[in-house]
């Protein structure tokens, strides 16, 4: 746990030597217990730019394939990444998310399974929406806005630009334990998730 | 201009500068393997009318290798072997893959059980089977992406497999007009 507030720290001095970026909402972000933090996924630097600007240490999930080469796979844990490999149903994946919501960590998803290729909000992904019906956990959602100016998905160069995270107020869903009424359940959470990210983006003014 | 923004010149000499996003929905639609509008004319699932073909740098999956923080095992990843040249080939009925050296891998639409892009690659993976990485470097990942997908929904149209609603972690396909 060293690395993470010193990951934190030269993110934040770094990035607030570099671009303007703003930070709304962290009153939202309970102080303690289980949280899902669910993100709309505009750029590579959405988890390194959430995780700094989050007073709370995020565990956030990883596709496994960033963890490719040998100093990726010391370095990701330790930041408290997680891997999910996304071409196949992963049970580890979903059991850490369950492990660290009991442990009453905070846990980051990107809801839209990857990066936008134009900036636009994509639809949420099945397996997403179940682990938070599943888990019945709070669910802050985080839009940041801005990063797709900074790097987007099909750029090799960062350019400088402004970045805005907000935090909105916490969604409350019961926790489902059986997979049919996760998936009776699927559209309203899913309307209501990507209705408050929408919200939230609108309120960027991006 | 900021990095998200593209600059073209256009036919008339113009230039012009607007977000990709703008780009995007002012391209005109791909044509479908199939026929106008994703329907085989023929009534037939898909086709072997070749709709793209492009060069790629293919790389196999060899196994996964765990992913552990001192002793606590977080989960696994896929090793991927070398990369290896070929052609690609998407018609409506399958993916070809010839390879430089001499190896052909064919699989129909219906036996892929997932699609994805990563970074710049698209992968699949055929059922029961390990993951298969493209690099395309004549050609765009995402292109690729779109393509394969828009094939695969006409495909599963075709077999009476409803709309595909995910292509990852595995092909879903729902009757039209629900998330899940």
């Amino acid at each position: 746990m060293i690395l993470y507030p010193l990951f934190q720290w030269t993110v934040r001095t770094f990035w607030h030597a570099i671009g303007p970026v703003e930070i709304r909402g962290l009153e939202h972000v309970p102080a303690s217990g289980p949280v899902l933090v669910i993100a709309n996924h505009q750029s590579i630097l959405d988890p390194i730019l959430i995780q700094s600007f989050c007073p709370r240490p995020i565990h956030t999930m990883a596709k496994s394939t960033q963890y490719a080469s040998p100093i990726m796979r010391r370095l990701l844990p330790r930041l408290l990444a997680f891997p999910v490999r996304r071409y196949q149903v992963d049970p580890q994946a979903v059991r850490n998310v369950l492990r660290h919501l009991r442990q009453g960590d905070a846990v980051g998803i990107y809801i839209e399974g990857e990066r936008s290729w134009d900036g636009r909000l994509q639809p949420p992904r099945l397996g997403t929406l179940r682990v938070i019906l599943k888990s019945g956990a709070p669910v802050v959602p985080v839009a940041i806005a801005g990063s797709y100016d900074v790097w987007p998905r099909w750029h090799r160069g960062i350019h400088r630009a402004p970045v805005r995270i907000t935090f909105g107020s916490p969604l409350r869903f019961p926790r489902l334990d059986r997979r049919r009424d996760r998936d009776a359940a699927l559209d309203d959470t899913a309307a209501t998730i990507m209705g408050a990210l929408r919200r939230l983006l609108e309120g960027s003014g991006r | 201009m900021s990095g998200s923004a593209i600059q073209a010149r256009l036919p008339d000499g113009s230039v012009q500068t607007r977000p990709s996003a703008e780009w995007a929905a002012a391209l005109p639609p791909e044509p479908s393997p199939a026929g106008e509008g994703g329907r085989d004319p023929a009534g037939r699932a898909g086709g072997d009318r070749l709709w793209r073909r492009d060069r790629v740098l293919a790389r196999f999956a060899l196994g996964d290798e765990p992913i552990r923080l001192g002793g606590e095992f977080l989960g696994t990843m896929e090793r991927l072997g070398p990369k290896r040249p070929g052609e690609l080939a998407l018609t409506g009925a399958a993916l070809e893959l010839r390879l430089d050296d001499g190896e052909v891998h064919r699989w129909p639409l219906e036996e892929l059980s997932a699609l994805q892009a990563s970074s710049g690659t698209v992968q699949i993976r055929p059922r029961g089977r390990p993951i298969v990485s493209f690099a395309f470097p004549d050609s765009s990942a995402r292109l690729w992406e779109e393509s394969i997908a828009a094939a695969l929904r006409v495909r599963w149209r075709g077999l009476g497999r409803g709309e595909i609603v995910e292509f990852q972690p595995r092909i879903v396909g729902r009757p039209a007009g629900r998330v899940g």
